[in-house]
């Protein structure tokens, strides 16, 4: 089977596994309209032979655990796997543009690894997987530039602790990808080396800041990549490429070596094809690290093993859940299309046997202004650290203090100065108590309607963002529309929650379909039970088809 | 040009200190001790627009007095650029004076990690110290070296 055959799931994927339980029961999902299909692809001997090809089942399947099929059965080598990979990465890269720099070990390290299965050596958990990386987490042997000209070619000499984890999992790091300037924005087009474009559309944008990430995972250029999201940047990106996406609980997962933004709220997170995948990955990142005092010294669960496989669930594998929409991101102003998709996705979780109840939170919306005063502040205080001494770019200068100011003038961007003079104004002597700390009560708030909502719920679902993928230019001369994006999920991060992004439904607007994700959010530490709705609804969604047309 | 030793660099040169040493009041500054009540009297009577608060106004000296503080050196045409985004931003912060939250305590960061013990206090060497140093822009043998520091102390 080619590389090339992921981007259409085969019958042959899924013939390994046993049929679905929905097969007997497709009467008691009146929502699983395609049911037939489904069950059809996962029973090949009973597919009758007016199915063509083209009712083939879209289950996502876990992309990690065929690499690793192929690689343990022979049937390809990792070397051919990166090489597949590598040249789908180039040819789609000229539209896509979601790579600051591709690796030049990723052959070298494919070899190496079937070295070790020729050996019969024990292989990592992600052995031969090709992923990506957000440009803001530092890579030894790979430039790191934040998607800032101040770290134009900067070379940082040590690995991310996640993307050490991740390769020594046995993973092919394939490259850098494109940002908002240190995260800092919601469409990528911060960025100071180019602008990525949506896969499903390139005039549209792929989202923000990980937009890179998210666009690499939907073309197909890797299996997985790594992102941070800090106010919604794994998550919205996923939701407008069509891609799940994964932001974990504040302190699950290592935050050493990734480029600071705002501390309070930066996590690690990552970006896959399906649930599975995100799964395990999340299994390998996560853990303590004494490189990084915020770590959580709690277990990492085997997430992935929690995942039940679709040919042993019940007929309402989810009876029981309480899962709470929240009604502040359903209401007049959130595109309709969105809207729709969302309740229909409610409709299938209900229909899986989750119990679904209108959840208000008050403090939603004042969430947004105390989020951004606090982003902002700490981003005034982070990044006092590029001043161009140690490393970065230094611009000329005949005194110290003139050599810090050209050198932040001529090294940042618009948007990351404009954060960096609100944050400075927020943090000022006499405003301090009005901004600042005024945001931190309101933290206070977010936090305890969160808690409380999840004493009655296990889960909340919302939109990830108010509006499918926008035009490319559309909001850049408007940070206050740009930001009004962010209303769904800059609350998480205030709270420090995890949330998981599947894709679940499209909007229909002028041109192309444009894809629109769930947001699960879960309490804090609790990403098992959002990761198991997530695999559920994904598995059994039907016939939606998350794969980029234009590929 | 100075050339200074790396660890006076690490602890003199690095501190821009972006927060702690705003002490300068920025256009019509606000009494530090600022009732809610008496901002909201001030938004209701003169406010154009909710996300537009006027007492935040402040003028294109103020974002230069800004930039300075933040140790950005802005152009004319930047300054002009910022001026009117800056305050629509910060009428829109404003929007959060108008909730009573008086008896809230404030939140550093998700309360996710319990108590949390710090290490000790002792320094880990960085292995390799040489990749390291080829990141600095301007070395002198063992030195990091920088423009002078202080204009009057030309010789």
């Amino acid at each position: 089977m080619s590389m090339g055959s992921s981007l259409c799931p085969a019958f042959s994927t899924f013939t390994k596994h046993s049929p679905l339980v929905f097969n007997r029961n497709v009467h008691a999902y009146p929502f699983l309209r395609n049911c037939n299909c489904i069950a059809r692809g996962y029973s090949q001997k009973t597919v009758d032979s007016n199915v063509s090809v083209s009712e083939a089942p879209t289950r996502p399947h876990s992309e990690i655990l065929r690499i690793r099929e192929s690689l343990l059965s022979r049937e390809k080598t990792a070397v051919e796997i990166a090489e597949d990979y590598l040249s789908r990465l180039k040819e789609r890269e000229t539209k896509i543009k979601s790579f600051l720099y591709v690796s030049e070990h990723a052959l070298q390290e494919a070899e190496q690894l079937d070295k070790m299965v020729a050996a019969k050596s024990p292989l990592g958990p992600l052995a031969g997987v090709p992923f990506g990386i957000k440009d803001n987490l530092c890579t030894l042997d790979m430039p790191s530039t934040g998607g800032s000209k101040i770290l134009e070619g900067y070379r940082p000499p040590f690995d991310a602790t996640c993307v050490r984890k991740m390769k020594e999992a046995g993973a092919l790091a394939i490259g850098k990808t494109n940002l908002d300037e240190f995260g800092m924005g919601s469409s990528t087009e911060n960025s100071a080396f180019q602008v990525t474009s949506n896969p499903w559309d390139l005039s549209k944008v792929p989202g923000g800041s990980s937009g890179g990430s998210a666009a690499c995972v939907a073309a197909r250029q890797c299996t997985c990549s790594l992102g941070s999201d800090t106010g919604g940047s794994i998550r919205q990106p996923a939701s407008f490429c069509g891609v799940v996406g994964l932001k974990p609980s504040y302190g699950r997962v290592s935050r050493y070596g990734l480029m600071a933004f705002a501390s309070s709220l930066d996590v690690v997170g990552c970006f896959g094809t399906s649930v599975m995948d995100t799964a395990i990955l999340l299994e390998v990142i996560s853990g303590q690290d004494s490189l990084d005092a915020t770590s959580s010294l709690l277990q990492v669960p085997s997430y992935s093993s929690l995942l039940p496989s679709i040919g042993s669930l019940e007929t309402k594998p989810l009876d029981g859940l309480r899962i709470g929409l929240i009604k502040e991101t359903v209401v007049d102003g959130v595109d309709s299309g969105v809207v729709s998709a969302i309740f229909k996705a409610a409709d299938h979780l209900q229909v899986l046997g989750a119990k679904i109840q209108e959840v208000s939170l008050l403090s939603f919306s004042l969430g947004l202004p105390a989020y951004y005063i606090l982003a902002c502040s700490e981003a005034s205080s982070n990044l006092a650290r590029y001043d161009g001494i140690r490393y970065g770019n230094r611009a000329p200068a005949d005194d110290l203090v003139s050599m810090y100011g050209n050198s932040r003038s001529q090294g940042f961007g618009q948007e990351v100065k404009r954060r960096i003079l609100m944050g400075t104004y927020a943090l000022s002597a006499g405003y301090y108590d009005a901004f600042y700390k005024k945001a931190q009560q309101v933290r206070t708030i977010v936090q305890t309607d969160f808690k409380n909502a999840l004493k009655d719920c296990d889960l909340l679902i919302s939109p990830a963002a108010p509006t499918a993928a926008y035009s490319i230019g559309e909001k850049t001369n408007d940070p206050l529309a740009m930001y009004a994006g962010d209303l769904m999920t800059v609350n998480v991060n205030l709270a420090g929650l995890p949330a998981l992004v599947v894709p679940c439904g499209f909007t229909a607007g002028e041109g192309q379909k444009l894809p629109v994700g769930l947001q699960f959010i879960a309490a804090a530490f609790d990403e098992e039970r959002m990761l198991r709705a997530g695999h559920i609804f994904e598995q059994t969604i039907g016939d939606l088809c998350f794969v980029p047309p234009l590929l | 040009m100075h050339i200074l030793r790396e660890m006076m660099m690490l602890r003199e040169m690095m501190m821009l200190r972006g927060s702690s040493k705003l002490l300068l009041p920025i256009g019509t500054a606000p009494p530090r001790h600022w009732s809610t009540k008496r901002h909201m009297q001030c938004c209701s009577s003169s406010s154009s627009s909710s996300f537009s608060s006027p007492h935040y106004k402040f003028e294109p000296s103020d974002v230069l007095q800004l930039a300075e503080k933040a140790s950005i050196k802005l152009t004319p045409k930047e300054v002009e650029e910022f001026q009117p985004k800056l305050q629509q931003l910060i009428g829109w912060f404003g929007q959060l004076q108008e909730v009573d939250l008086d008896s809230v305590l404030p939140a550093l960061r998700a309360d996710n990690l319990g108590h949390r013990p710090l290490r000790e206090d002792v320094p880990i060497p960085f292995k390799d110290r040489d990749a390291m140093f080829a990141a600095v822009p301007e070395v002198e043998g063992p030195f990091v070296k920088v423009p002078k520091i202080l204009k009057e102390n030309l010789e």
